[in-house]
């Protein structure tokens, strides 16, 4: 084997900007492998004849197919007449006749290769009609714009294939005259579905072949992949999209779970056994059919691009829509199954931006695939890899990006990360004892003891893998760093713009992470914008929980007192009503949980009981699952408080009357109110909230027969918000039977409920029959 | 001879006498098959002696059947007297029967509501007999379409027989009348809304009849609607919101809820008022966009009268108040029409509608009703002040932006009100010696101020009046302007006098039902309303709901299919 050249392996993404001479490069050595390919194809079959005579394996069919393409050959013919035994002569006489000339193989391979997309543009399906209205002078125009839109229903819905047009036979009469011209609608049909099977069985044979033994049979690969440029224009589409989904799995299921690495200059000289060559064969040829591949993929992705741009030749744009969608999907699937597999990065790179893409169905599968890589993605090498990108393209598109790209960051799993202030306490450990010290301070066999110790601890250290967790750590944290730093840009850089919303809730999620540094620039930025009145409530309310996450964790150091964002949201409440999305309502009890609850020792009995007092007063207003949440957040705050029991008795505290209007939970005087709103809820038709009620009426006891049952009282509120929720229409509690068995008397005798309709009744009853009453009109009628 | 029976039985009705009237009889009926009634002792050849006879047989043969099995006449309308208690009963049994048959066949084949509803009174009297026999009466049927006399014959005709024998006939003449309800609400217009009204007020009286059955029926059914909406909510698409967002699917809610709340003190049905508030509150949260308002208003409607006459508390008020927010009422309206939008009749908008000055005029008209009536329920609570905080700084800020007086005047004067009630509330419960927990004494607080009146409640009731007069001037106006001649204008008049009419009696009929005198002169009023506009609608189709029902009209038969599986389990 000749030593492959550096150029021959540009990565995948540095190819999509190689200049023409490299391209020129490549495609002669691409020739060059094409030569080698065929050569040692030749030599194989030679020896499979040799021991196998009835050989199972059928040689490559797909070059046979280039080769005859150009000659504008029938393949259903030579499909249909060419007899097994005989294909294998003609074959190797091909094979041979290739071999020699390659500049057949390498045109149709080039072609084929996304390298010259540019220049190519369409895919054979295309050329070849391309040609038919200048084969065919006396074809019409009208003909013509009939076959364009034909050729695309081939491709989507096989079976309505161009039932009763006449349009797209004629290009068939011309090549094949005499065994054509007699073809029905549904002869041609049945033709296309022969054609079909055989592309089917083929796909099947080769995919088992090389599932069965890939060590021997990676050769196969090239020629499934050979079939992704399936030229017959009937079954072009269907059978590239068939061949894209088998060698996705193909792939997923022979590609080995680590990644492979190139051979160094020196491994490749020196000698090897003969089973661990056919291992590295077998390795490269895997990383490179792998490569191609995905190549293939991203030229299909590419194509569908540019029919897009260049609307005005709208050939087969349905159908590379359709070819575009399943590439896609087969990169997403790669993507999320073969993570540690050499090209991952390359196919981040390719599948980033059609997150934003404009085709929502595209979008979203992206988004979701992204969604659960974050998700399973254990290591966090790929979770960077693509949070860098998009950072990348957030930056570069100047914050011009969908919301749902930001929002995949929510799924990202990062539990813990290196603090600064963990960097802090660390740093002065190591620096414990420096060598002067330890000189200083230890004897010479402590000093040996110490760094036998150290070196063992070392070694426990690398057995038990804990390596990882270290790398784990950092990955995260730079990670997270990149996320923030997004999240910082926007928030400074991009005030107006629609992520406001994503960002604000990725830093809600990620507030316990934040950096301590970052805080005091956080705080202010956040209180700008919450004054600034532009944000909607469920803005605003993730600003206020990113605050006080911030402050329950680390922040906790920071003397701060955030009775802004108590204002903030008090004054909020009132316009969280069940009109609203019912989903603010959680984020509210996870603030308060964090404002109230928590932090009881930093807030006044004043601020608590304004509260207590606005919450009961929303509790109305909003659904009830809702209700059940802010109840049982009250109860917690009455908990918490105990002297929140004022708000229980109808006594006069202190001065000054109770300002419900006022917007400062300081000065309103809610030690002066009392709950009574308990009881217009004690009314309320959700059975579970007027348990509540009757609870908090009595004062949230513990004990007694007010005493909330179980299940209710070990929750919290943000689950019990869950539990009862109604979004999906779901009874819980479920609806009770009659509430007794005995029946109910509404009316006594003939008298009727409703008091109108007994008049009602009454008067007709009392009208005479003053009209005299003619029955033949009744008779005639219905002798008609 | 027809004269010769009459005299006859006149005289002494016999056994052999009523086997002839009857065996005529029956070969009358037989002609109306278009048969010759070969095996019939008597052929009725002549129109004129078909007329006679039939006319003969309504008139007289209860009296003269009365007589012959010797029945004495019923003094207390409580006990019914079954004629098979009487002696002679076995003897005539058949005759009675082929005679019963008779009257059924003929009835199936009238047209003429007259006619119908002379047949149909016969066949009330005859109830008892039909009630002796197990022969189902099939002319129930009839109950729901039809002139409104026969209309309620044909109740009271059902309701006797389910009375009397409810364990056999109850189950099915409900679900029969459920199911012919469904279906004939498919449509609403200003002229079938009184039917509409018509069908729920007698159904709910048919649910009266027996709780523990009322229950099974209103729990599959609820639970029925529950699944439509859960499905829509779960598939998201345009064709399953259409199941839901249908006249059907909102007279059926309505429905319920009126059956509800006149059922109200029931230990029975109490349990279906939170399923049935979940699945009112889903639907409004459906597609809350204000293209849907009017549905959202029947919604709102319905939980205000089930939370009002079952004494619960329902949250309205919230989505009442998203309508300020998601309409910019300062924005000046792009298109100027002359039509009101009449809401009653109406569940969802076209563009060019809410773009409409009409639109956002009777949408504040209907939030001022609505949020007043909805307080109005609620005045005499002891949380008022509470529950009208989130309204009042609502309003208040509604009342800051918007810059068209037109709309300030009927907001502000809402306002108002509302914050009177609210500080006379608090006022009223700071004197107060108990404290929260003392739920017993908060109840008869409650009670005493509902005796005393608040401000809210008195101004409603003078709202009402007013409101009553206004629709009596409409009337009366109609008239003056029906002898002017003025048909465009007229006809548009009637549509809105008639919603507005509606609501009112319904509001009557539920709680004024001692004012007799003014109902009378009003219901005559509705009558003769429903008349003129089924004339006028014949003439002219409704302008502004055909297009909406068209679209309904789809999503509706796969309902009533879905009915009539689901009561099979």
């Amino acid at each position: 084997l000749k030593p492959r050249s550096k150029k021959r392996r540009p990565t995948f993404r540095r190819l999509l900007k190689t200049s023409d001479v490299k391209l020129e490069n490549k495609l002669k050595n691409r020739q060059f492998k094409q030569q080698n390919v065929a050569k040692k194809q030749r030599k194989e079959h030679k020896k499979l004849r040799a021991a196998v005579k009835d050989a199972v394996i059928r040689t490559p069919r797909p070059l046979e197919t280039y080769k005859k393409r150009p000659e504008e050959e029938e393949e259903e013919e030579f499909l249909e007449s060419l007899p097994t035994d005989m294909m294998e002569e003609e074959d190797l006489q091909q094979m041979t006749a290739m071999a020699r000339q390659a500049s057949f193989v390498t045109r149709d391979l080039s072609s084929c290769a996304p390298v010259h997309s540019g220049k190519r543009r369409s895919s054979e399906v295309v050329r070849s009609y391309e040609k038919v209205p200048r084969k065919l002078a006396r074809t019409e125009e009208k003909e013509v714009i009939h076959l364009l839109p034909i050729k695309d229903k081939t491709g989507v819905i096989p079976q309505s294939f161009e039932r009763g047009d006449v349009g797209f036979i004629d290009p068939l009469i011309e090549e094949e005259p005499e065994s054509l011209l007699a073809l029905t609608a549904e002869e041609r049909e049945q033709l296309r579905v022969e054609k079909m099977n055989e592309r089917k069985l083929m796909i099947a044979r080769l995919g088992s072949a090389v599932i069965s033994e890939p060590h021997s049979n990676i050769k196969r690969l090239k020629e499934l992949r050979g079939m992704l440029m399936e030229a017959d224009p009937c079954v072009a589409v269907t059978v590239r999209k068939l061949v894209m989904v088998s060698l996705m799995e193909i792939f997923k299921d022979i590609t080995p779970t680590f990644k492979i690495r190139p051979l160094t200059a020196a491994e490749k000289a020196t000698k090897v056994k003969k089973e661990t060559q056919q291992i590295r064969e077998f390795e490269e040829g895997l990383v490179s059919q792998f490569k191609f591949y995905l190549e293939d993929l991203e030229q299909t992705i590419k194509d569908w691009k540019q029919t897009k741009k260049k609307r005005s030749q709208a050939v087969g744009f349905q159908s590379y829509r359709g070819l575009a969608q399943v590439a896609i999907r087969c990169l997403c699937e790669l993507m999320l199954a073969l993570p540690h597999f050499n090209f991952h990065n390359n196919i981040i790179v390719v599948l980033v931006p059609l997150m934003n893409d404009q085709d929502k169905q595209v979008a979203g599968m992206c988004c979701d695939a992204f969604r659960k890589l974050f998700h399973q993605d254990k290591e966090g090498g790929a979770a960077l890899a693509t949070v860098r990108v998009i950072s990348g393209l957030v930056k570069s598109l100047n914050y011009n990006v969908r919301p749902e790209v930001l929002n995949t960051l929510l799924s990202l799993r990062i539990k813990e990360v290196e603090m600064k202030k963990d960097m802090e306490s660390t740093a002065p450990k190591k620096k414990f004892m420096n060598n002067k010290e330890r000189k200083k301070n230890l004897s010479r066999m402590q000093r040996k003891w110490k760094k036998a110790e150290e070196k063992l601890e070392k070694e426990l250290l690398e057995a038990e893998a804990s390596e990882s967790k270290e790398k784990k750590i950092k990955l995260h944290t730079e990670t997270l760093n990149i996320v923030f730093l997004i999240y910082f840009r926007i928030l400074k850089k991009a005030q107006k713009s629609v992520l406001l919303p994503a960002v604000l809730e990725g830093l809600a999620n990620f507030a316990h992470l934040i950096n301590l540094e970052f805080f005091d620039d956080l705080l202010n930025v956040l209180q700008n914008h919450i004054q600034s009145g532009d944000l909607t409530n469920r803005e605003s309310l993730h600003c206020i929980q990113t605050v006080f996450t911030i402050l329950s964790g680390q922040g906790d150091v920071l003397n701060i007192d955030p009775l802004n964002f108590y204002s903030q949201l008090y004054k909020m409440l009132p316009r969280l009503h069940a009109g609203g999305p019912n989903d603010d309502i959680i984020i509210v009890l996870r603030c308060l949980d964090a404002m109230l609850t928590r932090r009881k020792k930093k807030v006044t009995l004043q601020r608590a009981m304004a509260f207590v007092k606005r919450l009961s007063m929303l509790s109305l207003q909003v659904e009830p699952n809702a209700s059940v949440g802010i109840l049982a957040a009250s109860r917690a705050t009455m908990h918490a408080f105990p002297k929140c029991d004022f708000l229980l008795d109808n006594e006069v505290q202190g001065s000054g009357f109770y300002l419900p209007e006022l917007d400062e939970p300081e000065h309103c005087n809610a030690q002066n109110s009392a709950l009574w709103e308990l009881h217009t809820l004690q009314r309320h038709y959700h059975p579970v909230v007027r348990r509540f009620a009757a609870h908090l009426c009595q004062g949230a006891p513990s004990e007694g027969s007010a005493a909330l049952s179980a299940d209710l009282s070990r929750r919290s509120p943000v689950e019990l918000f869950n539990i009862f929720s109604v979004k999906d229409m779901t009874f819980n509690p479920p609806v009770a039977p009659p509430g007794s068995k005995k029946k109910d008397r509404f009316v006594v005798g003939a008298a009727l409920l409703d008091a109108g309709l007994q008049r009602l009744v009454q008067s007709v009853l009392n009208a005479t029959e003053e009209t005299e009453l003619d029955f033949n009109t009744t008779n005639t009628h219905s002798e008609h | 001879m027809i004269q010769e029976w009459k005299a006859a039985m006149k005289k002494e009705p016999s056994p052999r006498l009523f086997r002839e009237v009857t065996q005529a009889f029956k070969a009358a009926v037989a002609t109306t098959k278009g048969e010759g009634g070969g095996q019939c002792r008597y052929k009725v050849a002549d129109s004129s002696v078909f007329n006679a006879l039939v006319l003969f047989c309504i008139r007289d043969i209860y009296g003269a059947l009365q007589r012959m099995l010797s029945l004495k006449a019923v003094k207390d309308q409580k006990k019914l007297v079954f004629p098979s208690s009487s002696q002679k009963w076995q003897k005539n049994q058949i005759d009675i029967k082929m005679y019963l048959s008779g009257v059924v066949q003929l009835l199936s084949c009238l047209t003429e509501t007259t006619v119908i509803s002379a047949v149909l009174r016969h066949a009330n009297q005859l109830v008892p007999y039909y009630l002796c026999l197990p022969k189902q009466c099939r002319h129930l049927m009839k109950w729901s379409t039809g002139e409104e006399t026969s209309r309620v014959l044909a109740f009271l005709a059902l309701n006797k027989i389910c009375r009397h024998k409810q364990e056999t006939y109850l189950n099915p003449v409900l679900k029969q009348m459920y199911i012919s309800y469904v279906q004939n609400c498919k449509f609403t217009s200003p002229n079938v809304l009184p039917m509409i009204n018509f069908m729920q007020r007698t159904l709910t009286e048919m649910y009266s009849l027996d709780t523990q059955v009322s229950y099974q029926h209103a729990f599959i059914y609820i639970r029925q609607l529950a699944i439509h909406l859960r499905n829509a909510m779960a598939m998201k698409k345009k064709e399953t919101y259409q199941s839901v967002y249908n006249w059907q699917y909102i007279h059926c809610l309505y429905l319920w809820c009126r059956v509800l709340s006149s059922l109200h003190p029931s230990d029975v049905l109490q349990p279906l008022i939170y399923p049935l508030c979940q699945v009112i509150i889903g639907t409004i949260k459906l597609v809350p966009t204000s293209r849907y308002h009017p549905l959202r208003m029947h919604c709102c409607r319905a939980l205000t009268l089930l939370s009002s006459s079952t004494n619960t508390f329902v949250p309205v008020l919230p989505f009442l108040l998203e309508i300020f927010q998601q309409v910019d009422f300062n924005k000046k309206p792009g298109r100027m029409s002359k039509k009101p939008i009449n809401f009653a009749v109406i569940l969802k908008l076209s563009k060019v509608n809410l773009m409409e000055k009409a639109y956002k005029d009777g949408l504040i008209d209907q939030l001022y009703d609505l949020i007043l009536e909805y307080f109005h329920t609620q005045a005499s609570s002891i949380g008022f002040p509470e529950l009208a905080l989130p309204t009042v700084l609502q309003l208040k800020g509604f009342l800051k932006e918007c810059k068209v007086a037109n709309y300030c005047k009927p907001v502000r004067q809402l306002l108002e009100k509302v914050q009177e009630n609210s500080s006379f509330i608090t006022g009223r419960r700071q004197k107060a010696a108990f404290g929260v927990a003392d739920a017993s004494a908060v109840a008869a607080w409650e009670k005493k101020m509902q005796e005393e009146g608040t401000p809210l409640s008195r101004y409603y009731s003078q709202w009402k009046k007013l409101r009553e007069k206004e629709i009596q001037l409409e009337i009366s106006g109609k008239e003056r302007m029906e002898d002017l001649d003025l048909p465009e204008i007229k006809r548009r008049k009637i549509q809105e006098k008639k919603a507005e009419d509606k609501r009112e009696f319904k509001d009557l009929f539920q709680s004024d039902s001692d004012s007799d005198e003014d109902d009378g002169g009003l219901k005559i009023g509705d009558d003769d309303d429903a008349e003129e506009g089924d004339e006028k609608a014949s003439r002219a189709p409704q302008p502004l709901s055909s297009s909406a029902l068209i679209k309904l009209a789809e999503g509706g038969e796969d309902q009533v299919e879905d009915l009539e599986l689901s009561d099979d389990d």
